[in-house]
């Protein structure tokens, strides 16, 4: 149901959700436009490809703009901004670094603002996921072990993961897809047990308690979730596995309240991470170059070296597009595109980054409390949120040497088609859960 | 309060102080990595910001250009070496295999190091991030004349130096066989294991054994020692024996007993052996020691400086090898040019400019003017130093009367000219090598020195005729620089 009265004052372009986020995306084309003219000049061949993205990507922000003012005009106003500001810098990020996986990107863009748009005009997905929580689940699971025996890898290393499920050209990595579909799972089933265990708390006063659950409560979601973390550690997509093992415990902290909840999780995962190191080469190189890259700079640590001087080549104001050497950095358009910005940007562009990612996650929480009286969205507003906080700050921290390299995208901004479709349709669910006149599910 | 309020503030509050973390990482990187981190060897930045720079031009004093830079159609900077025959002064520039010659002696100009911090230069480097350009500057070649001593010697492997006078300007310079700086990269292998030695500059770097050249110092001791020049030594033309080294007149001649100026004139070196005798070794060794032969004269910059260069060692000094068992006179074969001390063409080419300037021998250089990037006028550069007096006016005036008068018994001229000009012969083991040394002098005042040495010759006619064409044309160049 369309509230008259907001449809009214959208029409008329006098509201205030409108008007924001019109200005948001007015400087946000700025941004965009200005990088892409300080490109085309120094590189006049390629000229027509960047214009076209140009073009597509500005469509998309007006064409979404324009739909979610229509089905969506209480939404909240930053999330669409900030999302297509993101990807339009990741756009001529990587138009600049990587011009021939452009073209692709833009397409991808195309699929993903449909995407976004059609989770956010419809109650539908939200509903399915929901209620068939479990054959959703299944089908993730389904989809990720089916990588096993038909993955592939679209750079065609030999020994590089097998990560991805394709048709052609076309690939699709069905761990993207799994992050919603496990956020929707996970909040269902405990928005189910939360009055459960909200009364056993309230009950025995206890906020440090260790986790004594009757299994019957927590056996299928932990099931679950073994399942998922099992496959993704067979197929050494490790980032992904610590993502999801963090996601998970944020969730059931939000629906607990126990504390213990956190500090043993986090427990956890340093035990696992011991664990791994003796187990697995790819662990075992990733925190030795944490530890100390200098040692093999010019060897195995010679990425993150490399994106270290990044970020002092560019220094605070950047060296301006096109003007860096970031391409020193192996796959740069990929895992490395925020030590590009760094090189290119500088500090300055780095820290607005910073900043929309910080804005993204406030506003899904802020989401998730107001849609407290339906535990469900709430949950699901706060495991999209945290799903995309997480992956950024790990990937923004191994980049940085503050936490070891685990191989995941910086959502909007980095090459991959998978990660931004879903990326995407995760915040059409939540500038879904953002509408205010609204019950949504 | 609603249910997970509490929850959610503490999840917000734990990503933002993540967040926060995450920033100081950012800004520790970003502010403090550039002093830590931009140095580092495996930094390829460091190969781009050098491989960025538009180094300063090269051009000779008449602004004729010898190495410019320019930018090819993929934003490639291109360094192009335009004359082979200035090849031997310009050097070479690679970013592999760093700098040499004019190139390495300025290179701080040229790549723009050097280039005064206006408030516009620093906006361009600092904020814009465009590369510096370097300083463009003029050598004090000749370009005309440096193309007439690279052919005079084109056929020969040794060296040949133009010096005008007093000023001390290099009017040219030629060191061959030598290496095309436009192939550097390319040929590096090769260049280095080349028998020849390519990047061994004889001009500069040479330190030959002077033989027969050695007569003009020794004239000059004897001189200074107020030894009698009409004395008359007997037995002039008798051999002079070092190991397994014969001395015998260069010249013919019908007399026995020579004074020492018909000696050099003979080029016999009896009398001189008997000159040493009579002064004694001290004081011909104290006259010597005013010319320095240690410290041998260059041009500051333009040689490897230390064992980390690139350049390869030299291997093409000859001296005498040692031997046992024949007659040695240890100083006077010193003396005479057949023994330790060794000359380069440019420090000998500073002697002979003290004769023709009072005694003073002028600092050779090769800088005449810049240009900065940002200006279309010409800054000239002075001279580094006042000449250094290393013998007396009168002495000097003797000297040059006496080459003046052995020059006009050889038959050589110049019309409206006064040359005093020299070729000899020296040999280094089982090597002969010939030294052209003259003087060519007008009364406008401006004066020219040529010095040549020719490796593996005992052709004393072929180094005359080379060194009078050259210094032909080089006295035509003084007259046009005035």
């Amino acid at each position: 149901m369309i509230n008259t009265a907001t449809s009214d004052l959208a029409i008329e372009g006098k509201h205030p959700t409108i008007n924001a986020e019109r200005l948001l995306i007015g400087i946000s084309f700025l941004f965009v436009l200005i990088n892409y003219v300080a490109l085309m000049i120094q590189r006049p061949e390629s000229m027509a490809g960047s214009l076209l993205s140009l073009i597509v990507w500005f469509s998309c922000a007006v064409v979404g703009h324009l739909l979610l003012n229509r089905y969506a005009s209480s939404r909240d106003p930053f999330l669409f901004p900030i999302t297509i500001f993101l990807s339009g810098w990741g756009l001529v990020t990587i138009e600049r670094l990587a011009p021939t996986f452009a073209d692709r990107q833009t397409l991808w863009l195309i699929v993903s603002t449909a995407g976004m748009l059609a989770v956010v005009v419809s109650s539908a997905p939200l509903r399915w996921l929901r209620n068939y929580r479990y054959l959703w689940l299944f089908a993730g699971i389904g989809l990720l072990f089916s990588t096993i025996l038909l993955g592939r890898n679209p750079s065609g290393q030999i020994g590089a993961p097998q990560l991805w499920l394709g048709i052609g050209d076309i690939n699709f990595q069905p761990s993207e897809a799994l992050k919603i579909l496990l956020v929707a799972f996970l909040a269902s089933y405990l928005a189910e047990q939360a009055p459960i265990i909200r009364a056993e708390r309230f009950l025995s006063g206890d906020r440090f308690r260790l986790l004594a659950f009757p299994p019957r409560v927590f056996g299928p979601i932990l099931l679950m979730w073994s399942l998922c973390v099992v496959v993704l550690v067979w197929q050494r997509d490790l980032g992904t596995a610590v993502l999801f093992f963090a996601v998970f415990l944020i969730l059931l902290y939000i629906t607990t309240g126990y504390v213990s909840v956190l500090i043993g999780g986090a427990i956890m995962i340093i035990v696992a991470g011991v664990v791994a190191y003796g187990l697995f080469d790819v662990v075992r190189l990733r925190i030795d170059i944490w530890i100390n890259p200098w040692a093999e700079a010019d060897g195995r640590a010679y990425q993150i070296v490399q994106s270290l001087q990044a970020f002092a080549s560019g220094s605070v104001f950047g060296q301006g597009i096109g003007q860096g050497a970031p391409v020193y950095i192996p796959v740069v358009h990929s895992d490395f595109a925020f030590a590009a910005v760094a090189e290119e940007w500088g500090l300055l562009g780095v820290l607005i980054i910073i900043a929309c990612v910080a804005m993204l996650v406030l506003r899904g929480l802020i989401i998730a409390l107001r849609r407290q009286s339906v535990p469900f969205q709430a949950l699901v507003a706060a495991g999209l949120a945290a799903s995309l906080g997480i992956q950024s700050i790990m990937i923004m921290g191994g980049v940085l040497r503050v936490l070891p390299l685990t191989g995941v995208t910086l959502p909007f901004l980095s090459y991959g088609g998978s990660s931004l479709v879903m990326s995407y349709i995760m915040i059409g669910f939540l500038i879904r859960l953002s509408i205010q006149d609204e019950k949504s599910a | 309060m609603t249910p997970y309020s509490h929850e959610f503030n503490r999840v917000l509050l734990g990503f933002l102080l993540a967040l926060a973390l995450i920033t100081l990482a950012a800004v520790y990187w970003a502010t403090f990595g550039p002093e830590r981190l931009l140095s580092r060897d495996d930094n390829p930045r460091l190969v781009e910001a050098q491989a960025s720079i538009r180094r300063g031009a090269i051009l000779d004093r008449h602004e004729s250009p010898l190495v410019e830079t320019t930018v090819n159609e993929n934003g490639q900077i291109i360094r192009t070496y335009l004359e082979p025959s200035a090849y031997s002064m310009t050097g070479y520039y690679s970013l592999k295999y760093g700098t040499g010659l004019a190139e390495a002696a300025y290179n701080d100009l040229l790549s723009g190091a050097d280039v005064a911090e206006t408030f516009s230069s620093q906006f361009d480097q600092d904020v814009l991030h465009m590369a510096p350009v370097g300083t463009d500057i003029r050598l004090t070649i000749d370009l005309e004349l440096q193309s007439a001593l690279a052919s005079a010697l084109a056929d020969s492997r040794g060296a040949g130096v133009v010096l005008s006078v007093p000023d001390g300007q290099l009017l040219a310079s030629v060191s061959l066989p030598i290496y095309d700086p436009n192939t550097l990269d390319e040929n590096w292998d090769h260049l280095v294991k080349d028998p020849g030695d390519p990047f061994f500059n004889r001009a500069l770097q040479g330190r030959y054994q002077p033989g027969g050249i050695f007569y003009i110092p020794l004239l000059i001791s004897a001189v200074m020692n107020n030894a009698d020049l009409e004395e008359r030594y007997p037995d002039s033309k008798q051999p002079v024996v070092f190991d397994d080294i014969t001395l015998v007149c260069q010249r013919n001649s019908a007399r026995t007993q020579m004074t020492l100026a018909q000696a050099y004139r003979y080029g016999c070196a009896k009398p001189f052996a008997d000159m040493i005798d009579t002064l004694g070794e001290a004081k011909v060794n104290e006259a010597l020691q005013f010319f320095d032969f240690d410290s041998p004269v260059t041009l500051e910059g333009f040689l490897p400086g230390g064992e980390e260069e690139e350049a390869p060692e030299s291997t093409s000094e000859i001296t005498p090898e040692p031997t046992t068992d024949t007659v040695i006179y240890p100083f006077t074969e010193t003396a005479l040019g057949q023994g330790d001390i060794v000359v380069s063409p440019l420090h000998f080419a500073t002697l002979m400019a003290a004769i023709i300037n009072d005694g003073n021998a002028p600092e050779p250089h090769a800088l005449l003017a810049t240009r900065s990037p940002d200006s279309t006028e010409w800054r000239s550069i002075e001279a580094p130093r006042q000449s250094l007096p290393i013998m007396t006016k009168p002495t000097a005036e003797h000297i040059a009367q006496v080459m003046q008068s052995t020059t006009a018994s050889y038959g050589l001229y110049l019309d409206g000219y006064d040359i005093g000009a020299y070729p000899a012969i020296a040999y280094a083991g089982d090597r002969t090598l010939t030294w052209f040394a003259a003087f060519a002098r007008a009364e406008t005042g401006k004066e020219v020195v040529v010095v040549i040495v020719i490796e593996d010759s005992d052709d004393l006619s072929k180094a005359t005729q080379v060194g009078m064409q050259v210094l032909g044309q080089a006295i035509t160049t003084q007259q046009a620089n005035d």
